[in-house]
């Protein structure tokens, strides 16, 4: 099931636009890549079908890392007197798009559980909510996305039913289809992400300018009017 | 990549890969690869 972010007014084509993104909770591209890609579906106008797909970047991170962002980082090898650098510099973009990373406060974390609850409300249709929530949890508010009774405190501000979620993610509901996703990314080849399907035949890899996404946006619509 | 897809876009765009996030500013590793730290193992 996809969902509709933008509603056509006379659009030339009568049906949306599927796009297909994988992408991962814990990824710093991929909530700027959504802005971007929001914005470049807001430049474009018509109407655009977007499902969410899993993709695990660390799927060997402990869901309880007792440390910073910076200690974590430090402890996969990475040159301690960069990372604050490093980090602003993200911080910095992410405002640039509207959103306020909050590296001292993020809670590092394993994301299987999450993309399992991404699946749940997808099968309830609202999906896009629920990755919206994730991500502003993680990034924006230090919130932990990694535990059940956490991910079901953030579903419950959604309206989900908190004894359902509780008993979905402890028996690993939408694990399979957590893999089913992640095996159609090795079907494509995608390697990193944010990475986007464009009506199942064209790929657009990272957070591209909102430019680029209206572009192949309104490429697909004009393929698709001139075999009408 | 797949052969399924035509890429369309800059292909320098920013990407996570791994615990590699890459970094506008001078292209430079924002998160060490796990396989680099692997390699020091």
């Amino acid at each position: 099931m996809s969902e509709a972010i933008s509603t056509p007014v006379n659009a030339p084509i009568n049906s949306p636009i599927k796009v297909d993104v994988w992408s991962d909770i814990a990824c710093p591209w991929c909530f700027i890549g959504k802005r971007k890609f929001e914005a470049g579906a807001e430049q474009f106008g018509g109407e655009v079908e977007v499902e969410y797909h899993s993709f695990e970047l660390s799927p060997d991170t402990p869901v309880d890392f007792d440390g910073s962002e910076q200690d974590y980082l430090v402890t996969r090898g990475f040159p301690a007197d960069r990372i604050d650098g490093m980090l602003d510099r993200v911080t910095g973009i992410a405002e640039s798009v509207g959103l306020h990373y909050d590296y001292d406060a993020l809670q590092h974390t394993n994301t299987v559980l999450a993309h399992q609850l991404i699946h749940y409300a997808k099968a309830r249709g609202r999906q896009l909510e629920m990755k919206e929530r994730l991500l502003a949890a993680y990034f924006e508010q230090g919130r932990h996305v990694g535990r059940v009774d956490d991910l079901a405190d953030l579903a419950v501000e959604l309206g989900f039913d908190r004894d359902d979620v509780v008993r979905s993610l402890s028996a690993n509901e939408y694990l399979d289809a957590v893999r089913a996703d992640q095996d159609l990314a090795i079907e494509y080849g995608i390697q990193g992400v944010p990475f986007f399907v464009i009506d199942g035949k064209y790929g657009v890899s990272g957070a591209q300018d909102a430019s680029t996404f209206a572009n192949v946006l309104t490429q697909v619509r004009d393929e698709k009017a001139a075999v009408a | 990549m797949s052969e399924k897809l035509e890429i369309l876009g800059d292909i320098d765009a920013e990407t996570c890969e791994g615990e590699f996030c890459e970094l506008p500013a001078h292209r430079e590793q924002a998160v060490m690869n796990r396989r680099v730290d692997e390699d020091r193992i």
